[in-house]
């Protein structure tokens, strides 16, 4: 999942970006409103995390132009304003959410995986594919009842590939939802991790796939036969 | 607790009893004065008929008027020219009521121990002999019967003008005494022109009994007229004193949810117009309090959650991951610690000079050094926007303060020039002597400053820069600034020159520029 940050205060956005990398999703940020509203139209993002006092361009004019050019990205706001009028005028203005600074890690990371269930219409924080049970909560996946090690990455695209199971979903796609703005388009991380996941997650040397490559086309996640 | 309502009310009641009072009271005394006035004239009339009397030569007149008027048999070929013309029937004719028995009384004294003439049944004890100074001035007064009445009375002097001795004529005419006193001998011997004194007096009754039938008029209508101004005051006060309820129950209604509410001057008489002037300035003033006050929690929560939520995020991150942590996280976090710490010192420096619990301890320094100490820390900064600093100060100018409340001012006002002051810009600092009003001058260049920006310069937390991005300041330095100027009788004011210099005066408060 890739989530674009902004927040004007240099030390907590390194913080967020760091616990959210930790977390596995890919971490855009930026520290004024103007760069924000330019990434958010540019790129696609699966969550966008806006605090609302920053320099440039305020959080609620960034969520208003953001709406008006038809971007429905999850928007979750971020701030210190603490009242019901900011509370509300915040959603109005079109926030998916609403968190109030100082707030606890679990929460906000609770919050995002919320959202991004909401975008995939997905109502739990498990998704199981015949014998692999992968638990969003947890950040865990399982197969066959064993517990599959997987870096932050892995566990990334895995997770997308669920949440869009049954549907081929293109390299380019991958690399926009899980990989930040740093990652060389030509490069080959991809299929690298795509490579990797498989091999981690198959049973045994015979065991079928259940990550299928379309050529030309991109990764499916499906059941075998 | 006083009340209007209740003040008026008594006093326009008793007001309105008084006027009620005083008109009875004036119409009971003019009638009063009316009847007297006629009855004085009526005795002034009647005054005449004591000459008559004194004149005559009956003792009493009165009660034989009607037999010696009835009983003369008229004389045949009577003409009226013959009839002699005695003082009996110039009596009779001129003052018919003066010879009846309920008629007025008289008495005639020759001199102060000889009654001459006195009417029949008079009780001589109640008419005493009047002291006359002035023999042409009636004196009037009134006199009071044993028997319970009274009576007004005249009393003159005049000359006796005689008949002579009047010729014997039978039964006909005033009846004589048969037995003479010495005294009544003597009075018959009274030669004319003699000077008398006598009392004419008339029965007051009639007049008494008419007055008091007025008194009871008066009365009663004072009564009706006090229970119809109860009534009328009641509602001229309940009436006019309603605006000023209705005006209260829309003051009462006033929360803090609803200080943008303006009372309106149409609904309202003229004379609540100036307090309902004056209630809405209250009201705008207390509208910008509670502005000035959301604003100041808004920002102090911004100042105070935002480190707070630094510090907690990078707390959660070295304990969930901790293999990541280096000294520059611990570094981090000691910044925010110090940032917090500096923003609750200053709040409470605040609020301690605000509240005058510093005392200053004042002592000579010279301004000059004072002020280029100051400016040391903030040189560096100057010089890399490339700002045009000037100091002009004399080098004797000595100033009696608290020096460290000074740098206190100095510091905020110095690092505020230095941190907002455009590159390439000017920033100069003037002293001038205390006499002069102005202590110290701080001009510096600004960007994007406007009026309404300078009316919330000295509010505590308040920052030019809208999303307060800067953890290095707090908005607090010029509300501290000011706190502390007023703490050591000085004033600081911020004045926007042509939108592009700001120039801050420190002056002494009680002198007026």
């Amino acid at each position: 999942m890739r989530i674009l940050l902004v927040e004007d205060k240099n030390r907590l956005r390194e913080a967020i970006g760091k616990a959210l990398r930790e977390s596995g999703y890919a971490v855009d940020s930026t520290d004024n409103g103007n760069d924000g509203l330019w990434m958010g139209c540019e790129n696609t993002y699966d969550v966008i995390l806006l605090d609302i006092m920053l320099p440039g361009l305020d959080g609620l004019s960034v969520l208003e132009q953001l709406r008006e050019r038809e971007r429905d990205t999850p928007v979750l706001l971020l701030t210190a304003k603490d009242t019901i009028a900011d509370r509300v005028k915040g959603l109005r203005k079109g926030a998916d959410d609403y968190l109030i600074k100082p707030f606890a890690l679990e929460e906000l990371l609770a919050r995002i995986e919320a959202l991004c269930r909401r975008l995939y219409k997905k109502s739990t924080s498990t998704i199981t594919l015949n014998d692999l049970i992968i638990d969003g909560s947890a950040k865990t996946v399982k197969r066959d009842g064993n517990l599959i090690d997987l870096t932050a990455r892995e566990y990334a695209i895995l997770e997308y590939l669920a949440m869009r199971q049954g549907s081929v979903i293109s390299r380019s796609e991958i690399e926009e939802h899980i990989y930040d703005e740093l990652v060389s388009p030509m490069s080959n991380v991809v299929d690298s991790a795509i490579c990797n996941l498989r091999k981690k997650i198959a049973k045994g040397p015979d065991d079928g796939e259940l990550i299928h490559t379309r050529r030309g086309q991109g990764y499916i996640l499906m059941p075998k036969n | 607790m006083s009340s209007i309502r209740k003040n008026l009310f008594i006093w326009l009641l008793l007001g309105l009893t008084l006027l009620w009072a005083i008109a009875g009271a004036g119409i009971y005394l003019s009638v009063k004065r009316s009847e007297i006035a006629e009855i004085d004239y009526e005795l002034q009339r009647m005054a005449g008929a004591l000459r008559f009397i004194a004149g005559s030569t009956s003792r009493n007149t009165g009660p034989q008027r009607p037999d010696h008027l009835i009983v003369r048999p008229p004389r045949e070929n009577f003409q009226p020219s013959e009839i002699r013309t005695t003082p009996e029937n110039r009596i009779a004719q001129r003052w018919p009521d003066l010879l009846s028995g309920m008629g007025p009384k008289y008495i005639i004294w020759s001199n102060k121990d000889t009654v001459i003439r006195q009417s029949e049944g008079l009780i001589t004890k109640e008419f005493k002999f009047p002291e006359i100074t002035d023999s042409n001035s009636p004196i009037f007064f009134n006199i009071s019967l044993q028997n319970g009445d009274s009576m007004r009375a005249m009393a003159s002097t005049f000359r006796r003008f005689g008949f002579g001795r009047p010729r014997p004529r039978g039964n006909e005419g005033i009846r004589r005494p048969t037995d003479e006193s010495p005294a009544e001998n003597q009075e018959q011997n009274l030669p004319r022109n003699t000077s008398l004194t006598g009392i004419i007096a008339l029965s007051s009754k009639p007049m008494e009994e008419s007055l008091n039938t007025l008194l009871f008029g008066i009365l009663a209508i004072g009564i009706a007229a006090g229970f119809c101004s109860f009534s009328l005051v009641h509602f001229a006060l309940k009436n006019g004193l309603k605006p000023l309820y209705v005006l209260g129950n829309k003051l009462a209604s006033v929360d803090s949810s609803s200080l943008s509410h303006r009372f309106s001057k149409n609904d309202l008489p003229v004379e609540l117009s100036p307090i309902c002037g004056h209630l809405n300035k209250l009201m705008e003033r207390l509208e910008d309090g509670f502005e000035r006050e959301r604003r100041f929690s808004g920002d102090l929560a911004h100042e105070l959650r935002t480190p707070v939520a630094e510090l907690k995020m990078m707390a959660e991150v070295a304990l969930r991951w901790p293999e990541n942590n280096t000294e520059s996280h611990a570094n981090e976090t000691l910044d925010v610690a110090q940032q917090l710490q500096e923003i609750i010192e200053s709040l409470l420096a605040l609020s301690r000079y605000e509240n005058g619990d510093e005392d200053p301890a004042c002592e000579k320094i010279l301004l000059q050094k004072f002020t280029e100490d100051c400016w040391d820390p903030f040189v560096k900064k100057a010089e890399e926007k490339n700002i045009r600093v000037t100091i002009n100060i004399s080098n004797e100018h000595l100033i009696e303060t608290d020096p460290k409340i000074l740098r206190l001012i100095i510091n905020n006002l110095f690092s505020n020039a230095a941190e907002y002051t455009p590159s390439e810009g000017i920033i100069n600092i003037n002293g001038s002597h205390e006499s002069e009003g102005h202590i110290l001058s701080i001009f510096n260049s600004v960007e994007n400053f406007d009026q309404e920006m300078l009316s919330q310069l000295f509010e505590r937390l308040w920052r030019g820069d809208v999303s307060r991005t800067d953890g290095s300041h707090s908005g607090l330095g010029l509300a501290l600034s000011k706190a502390c100027s007023k703490c050591l009788g000085l004033n600081l004011e911020a004045e926007l020159i042509k939108n592009d210099q700001i120039k801050f005066i420190l002056s002494r408060a009680d002198i007026k520029n």
